[in-house]
């Protein structure tokens, strides 16, 4: 009873509160201090669910009700994994709330940027929490909403707000974007794969007539078997991971988040940063394990089935892994040379994205796949907590700055408080031991190399290199090449820097404790997914070595390059033009969706001259006139004569009976 | 031994007979306050509500399924519309609250009466003797209820529907000659079967006679011109009451009539006769630009989708598909009561405007009284169909029940309706326009509110209630 009040409070309030700051007055604060209320409420009470869940142990999903005729229910799960998850994304948007009030103050869309955000939240909390698939797909399609209008939160289009270069075109195709454009892109780019998806949740219903992850779960090798049986199995996994791989904005579909980034800084922290590209990635970890157990409970029961599901489903988890390995170096290459604080962080995202993916993928080829899923959800907490924290910190910078691009701003160093605040956050996503992003990084590049795969592991691995030094050039891009001479640079008021402070904190407090509580995130963590491992590494010390010597070179090179000032890195680029223009232009792949775009556009015009000029005539001008014309015919023999009303009356009995009488 | 089945009967026709004759001595009293005359009216009606009231009990409960030896036939099929019909009476009577004339008032009443009376009778009966007499109560009242208003135009109109109504009494009574010669006064006892080409030039007299009333094409010539000339209220009495009796008593009798096997021909001739009825219907609106002429037509059409529902038992009866007869008489059941509320409200708005007035002068009526124009439209969107109103579950089974019978039916009929959205839609959108002035308050938005609730409040789910007990007594 209790539990349920807890659930209500942590998912379903939010979608409350944001109805409720929909009908404020805008005046003052007062529908952000509602909503950071909210927030506050849902964090607390998830906190609650994770204490009873680590107190108490847990089992089945929780419901509120069903429509067991439609196979919908609504119900949630009640697990570490959602716990977790639950805590994590109404932790973070709380803290981002709060900064939010600072950050959108005066703003003309205030009542609006809080409504979305609550909105958000609340939808996020469902796709983290909801048992039926269904109930996730609403909670991931309000997530999709919430981002769209987020985006799109300064809908005026000013010059400012813009990302990318103005003025940049590449054989014709725009390189910057507006707000508005921004936000149709997002959709159109997760709408379209959203779709597939939900054929896949329904051909699975259809199949195994459930919409419920824990039942899924539950008979795993059955719904392995159903599918392998019906050889779907590959088709099914695609449809259900495609929406996946949008929302998380992996290779190919990876250009939304770029122009996303047109939204407020805070939306970018909580929504492209923290919480909603992590949906994707929270999804794949919830069902690899229905088909990395299934297949292999189905081999002990059925040998050949199972052993053709179990090489199929290892051919697919491949390609995700090598797309996540492409995401991660495409991306990463794309922030050594990129000039915008959020565009660096926003390829950053993606590029770590990747690297969960590619543990996702790399999950079916160990022996302990929940072991590789717990790491990924490992890195998930700790890249949600020092991303978030960074995109804050590049907000102030911005402010001050008085520009999204790092080479005008002044030299962020004499901002003491937030830059040193931003170097904890910083050093954690170049992967510096202690900090946290260092010991979940490595515990995947442990399982990429375990699997032995040549190709994925290696991209992974060259990434590390440019991760340490695109995010440490992040920070040391001002120290040798100020943009302006400054002024006094303002720190922000003290409790706008706390939040990121927090989260600076959290990443160097959690990784100094991780070797005491890693493994037991692990094995807490993998209770969700069948199994927990005993075996608790996967045993390859050399990954520690290459990736720590990868980490170090990469900050070593991006010292000597910006603070020492041994290696001039504009002469560099300078000498490699076409190189340096492939990567600021996002490997054209920008260029390609943009042409395609306009072949639809070329289709349409064809398709209008040729087919619709002629049906548009037809329908909206021949058939009315030769309606009106045939109804006025019509109506003519009603004239008002009645004699002339019996005649026909008469007449039409006669001619009636006749046809009766010679049919 | 009189059983409680006869008791309610007898007080069903025994109610409209003393109201009848209160109200003619009351209306001889010029100096009487016309609140006496409503007075009148609310008791007797309320009487004859309470008395159908039983005698819906008594059917949906399952207690008796006929009275006075068989020759009343209760089901939930003429009953349930009929109740609505006693109820759509008093609202209409209510509106002779506006009515000047103590004398005008009081026979409009008397009229009344008479015709839920003549309703009743027709819609319940399987005596042939008992079917021509009613028949003639119904026609009269109904002559009586248009020439009540005792004004040119009215007079006009009662004279055309009068005329038109004794040429179609004459094929009704040539129908009702043969159906006696064959079988004595239970119509369902001839022998229809054996009588060669009899039984099909009957089969036409019948829908000839009756689909003069109705308005099946092509029997339907006075119909735009009587609507559009008579006032508004005596259109909402036929419409909203005589209707019900004329509809159900003329299905009730061809599937008397025809139950035992129904020729493939006759079906056939039905179903071409219902998509020329609402086809013309509603083609014909289109251009029309007299506002109760629109209405005309358009109740033409929905006649048109009653005869779907008509084939739909004509086929269950031939196929010997008692389902399909459950569902197509269930679906008439529903047409026919909220075709009763939607077009007596309908024509009670109108009304209001005067008799003939073209379609402009709704223009804007919603910023002057939101609520009339909010219930005008809800009786729009029940005509057209749309769901949860009580129109789109008419339609819903009378559509369904044909689908066996021919598929092409079936998609006309929705074309028809899709047609018929440009018509309703039009009016709906010049009630909401931001030009004209409207009429000012309507005097009777009670009533329209009252009507248009029960719209809503029968479609979300009422009606689902008692659908099971709607259908026809099948044979």
């Amino acid at each position: 009873m209790a539990l349920n009040a807890y659930y209500f409070l942590a998912i379903i309030q939010p979608f409350i509160a944001s109805a409720i700051i929909a009908l404020l007055p805008s005046k003052r604060k007062l529908p952000g201090l509602v909503s950071v209320a909210s927030l506050f409420i849902s964090t607390v009470s998830s906190g609650l669910v994770l204490y009873f869940i680590l107190e108490k142990g847990f089992s089945g999903p929780i419901s509120f009700g069903d429509l067991p005729s439609i196979g919908f229910s609504l119900s949630f799960l009640y697990d570490s994994y959602t716990g977790i998850m639950m805590e994590l994304v109404s932790f973070l948007s709380l803290i981002i709330g709060i900064y939010s009030l600072y950050y959108m103050d005066g703003d003309e869309g205030f009542t609006r940027y809080f409504m979305y955000f609550t909105f958000f939240v609340g939808s996020m909390m469902l796709v983290v929490s909801a048992d039926n698939l269904i109930l996730l797909f609403l909670g991931w399609e309000g997530t999709g909403l919430a981002s769209y209008a987020l985006i799109g939160h300064w809908r005026h289009d000013e010059k400012e707000r813009m990302i990318g270069e103005e003025g940049r075109y590449v054989a014709n195709t725009p390189m910057f974007s507006f707000p508005s454009m921004s936000g149709l892109r997002a959709l159109l780019f997760t709408r379209i794969p959203d779709v597939l998806m939900l054929v896949g949740i329904i051909v699975l219903y259809i199949m195994t007539g459930t919409f419920s992850l824990s039942v899924l779960l539950k008979s795993s090798s059955n719904v392995v078997g159903i599918l392998a049986r019906a050889g779907i199995l590959v088709p099914v996994m695609s449809l259900l991971s495609i929406g996946a791989l949008a929302k998380s904005a992996q290779f190919p579909f990876h250009e939304w988040l770029v122009t996303a980034m047109t939204g407020p800084t805070p939306v970018s922290a909580l929504i492209h940063a923290a919480t909603m590209v992590k949906a994707g990635v929270y999804y794949m970890v919830r069902i690899t394990p229905i088909f990395a157990y299934g297949a292999k409970e189905l081999m002990v029961t059925d040998p050949i089935l199972g052993q053709t599901a179990f090489s199929q489903i290892q051919e697919f988890y491949y390609v995700l892994m090598i797309i996540g390995a492409i995401t991660a170096f495409a991306l990463a290459t794309m922030a050594l040379v990129a000039r915008e604080a959020k565009l660096i962080l926003a390829y950053s995202t993606g590029s770590q994205l990747g690297f969960m993916f590619a543990g996702i993928g790399a999950s079916i080829f160990s022996s302990h796949p929940s072991l590789v899923l717990s790491f990924v959800v490992a890195h998930l907490i700790a890249h949600a907590v020092f991303k978030a924290g960074l995109f804050l910190g590049a907000g102030i910078y911005i402010h001050v700055g008085e520009s999204r691009f790092i080479d005008e701003w002044p030299n962020i160093h004499r901002m003491r408080v937030t830059t040193s605040l931003n170097w904890l956050l910083t050093l954690s996503l170049a992967g510096l031991p202690p900090f946290i992003g260092f010991w979940t990084k490595d515990a995947l590049v442990e399982s990429y190399i375990a699997t032995g795969l040549l190709l994925p592991t290696s991209l992974l691995v060259v990434t590390i290199l440019f991760t340490a030094f695109y995010s440490t050039r992040y920070l040391l891009y001002t120290e040798r090449y100020p943009g302006k001479d400054g002024e006094l640079l303002h720190e922000p008021p003290a409790y706008v820097a706390s939040t990121y402070g927090l989260l600076a904190i959290l990443s160097i407090l959690l990784g100094i404790m991780w070797p005491l509580f890693g493994q037991k995130l692990s094995m807490f963590v993998s209770q969700s997914f069948i199994e927990v491992p005993h075996i608790l590494a996967e045993g390859e010390t050399t990954a520690v070595a290459v990736s720590l010597a990868l980490v170090l070179t990469g900050i070593a090179l991006s010292f000597s390059a910006y603070y020492l000032k041994l290696i001039d890195s504009k002469s560099i680029i300078s000498k490699l033009p076409s190189l340096n223009n492939f990567l600021r232009d996002r490997w054209w792949i920008n260029v390609f969706y943009y042409n395609i775009g306009l072949a639809f556009l070329r289709i349409g015009e064809v398709t209008y001259n040729s087919l619709e000029k002629g049906l548009d005539t037809a329908i909206n001008y021949a058939l009315p006139r030769g309606t009106s014309v045939f109804s006025k015919y019509i109506r003519k023999p009603l004239n008002g004569d009645t004699y002339n009303y019996m005649l026909y009356f008469l007449l039409s009995v006669v001619v009636m009976l006749l046809i009766l009488i010679f049919m | 031994m009189l059983s409680g089945s006869d008791i309610g009967a007898i007080a069903t026709i025994g109610i409209p007979i003393i109201a009848s004759s209160a109200l003619i001595i009351a209306g001889f009293y010029s100096n009487l306050e016309r609140r006496a005359i409503v007075l009148l009216n609310l008791i007797f009606g309320i009487a004859e509500l309470g008395a159908i009231a039983f005698l819906s009990y008594l059917s949906i409960s399952g207690l008796y399924s006929s009275a006075l030896n068989g020759v009343i036939v209760l089901d939930g099929f003429s009953i349930i519309p009929l109740l609505i019909g006693a109820f759509v009476l008093q609202i209409i009577l209510a509106s002779l609250s506006l009515e000047g004339e103590v004398h005008k008032a009081a026979i409009f009443a008397v009229a009344g009466f008479s015709t839920v009376l003549g309703s009743f009778l027709l819609a319940t009966t399987s005596s042939i003797s008992l079917f021509i007499a009613s028949w003639l109560l119904l026609s009269i009242s109904s002559y009586t209820a248009v020439a009540a208003a005792k004004t040119k135009s009215s007079s006009d109109a009662a004279l055309k529907y009068a005329l038109m109504g004794v040429l179609s009494t004459v094929f009704i009574v040539m129908w009702l000659g043969t159906g006696a010669y064959l079988a004595g006064d239970n119509i369902y006892s001839a022998n229809w079967f054996g009588s060669g080409k009899l039984f099909l030039l009957s089969a036409a007299l019948l829908l000839a006679g009756v689909g003069f009333k109705l308005g099946i094409f092509p029997f339907h010539w006075w119909m735009p011109d009587v609507y559009s000339q008579a006032e508004g209220r005596a259109i909402a009495l036929i419409t909203g009451v005589a209707k019900i009796g004329a509809i159900l008593g003329f299905v009730r009798m061809i599937y008397y009539t025809f139950y035992i096997g129904p020729s493939a021909q006759f079906i056939d001739m039905v179903a071409i006769v219902s998509v020329l009825t609402m086809t013309f219907g509603n083609i014909a609106a289109l251009t029309t630009r007299v506002l109760p002429r629109i209405l005309a037509y358009s109740s033409i059409a929905q006649i048109g989708y009653i005869l779907v529902g008509v084939v739909g038992i004509l086929y269950g009866a031939s196929s010997g598909n008692a389902q399909l007869i459950y569902l197509a008489s269930g679906g008439i059941a529903i047409q026919t009561l909220g075709y009763s509320l939607a077009k007596s409200g309908s024509f009670l708005f109108t009304g209001e405007l005067g008799s003939s007035v073209p379609d402009e002068s709704i223009k804007g009526a919603y910023r002057a009284d939101a609520l009339s124009s909010l219930s005008f439209s809800i009786f729009l969107l029940s005509l057209l169909g749309l769901p949860p109103l009580v129109g789109f579950w008419g339609k819903l089974y009378l559509f369904e029940s044909a689908v066996p019978y021919s598929l092409a039916l079936v998609v006309i009929a929705i074309i028809n309706s899709g047609i018929s959205s440009y018509y309703y839609g039009r009016l709906i959108s010049m009630l909401f326009s931001q030009t004209g002035t409207g009429k000012g308050k309507f005097e009777l938005r009670v009533s329209y509110v009252i009507l248009s609730i029960v719209l809503v409040a029968l479609g979300l789910g009422l009606l689902q209630l008692i659908f099971p007990y709607l259908s026809i007594k099948v044979l």
